[in-house]
């Protein structure tokens, strides 16, 4: 079943970065704006998920 | 055959007619690679998208690994809206839950969101189906 385990509030202030969250998706473990710059401040650390948070401006059509 | 099961990752959009900032489900699949006898220790979320011809990554998730990016064959890719990006072709490892698919990735400066396609993806797994309704993506390897 679908959990919303972040808050719309939490996730804008997080819009174009990268994000690292803990496994469970609960905590925010860091961010940067480029994945390069999140991968070096977490080195890479395991069971951390990392999501790229897009705009909230456009719609996503790759 | 193993069946997983991926529901679907919040991310957020601004209803245009609203004006509102509202949550949207998009299907995320995360990911760990490898490539160039590495393997990333985080898990990165992957969109799933059967319009992607192929699997198009950030630039800085293979140089992470060690790849020389510019040393892989370039490619050209052509986005909906005509934009042309150009990225660089090497072999990677997905692994999804346990399980590892051998295959190609282009890796790209120009692309964030990272895009699991048709090709190197959906033709190496037996099964993949998507429910919109109830927002789930289930891969059967």
């Amino acid at each position: 079943m679908y959990n919303s385990y972040m808050k719309v509030k939490e996730l804008i202030k997080l819009q174009n970065k990268w994000v690292a969250f803990s496994k469970d998706r609960t905590k925010i473990i860091d961010k940067a704006s480029s994945l390069g710059a999140l991968l070096k401040k977490i080195k890479n650390q395991e069971d951390l998920v990392v999501s790229f948070i897009h705009p909230a401006d456009r719609y996503l059509s790759p | 055959m193993k069946d997983v099961t991926f529901y679907y990752i919040p991310d957020i959009y601004t209803d245009i007619s609203t004006g509102k900032t509202i949550e949207i489900l998009r299907p995320k699949i995360p990911v760990r690679l490898s490539a160039n006898f590495n393997t990333s220790k985080v898990l990165i979320d992957c969109l799933f998208d059967t319009g992607s011809d192929r699997n198009l990554f950030p630039a800085d998730w293979g140089r992470s690994l060690g790849l020389k990016i510019e040393k892989g064959k370039k490619v050209k890719i052509g986005g909906i809206g005509g934009k042309e990006l150009i990225a660089y072709t090497h072999k990677v490892t997905l692994h999804i839950q346990g399980n590892k698919i051998i295959t190609e990735a282009d890796f790209s400066n120009e692309q964030n969101t990272p895009l699991l396609g048709r090709i190197g993806f959906m033709d190496k797994v037996e099964e993949i189906i998507v429910n919109q309704k109830k927002r789930f993506i289930k891969i059967s390897f």
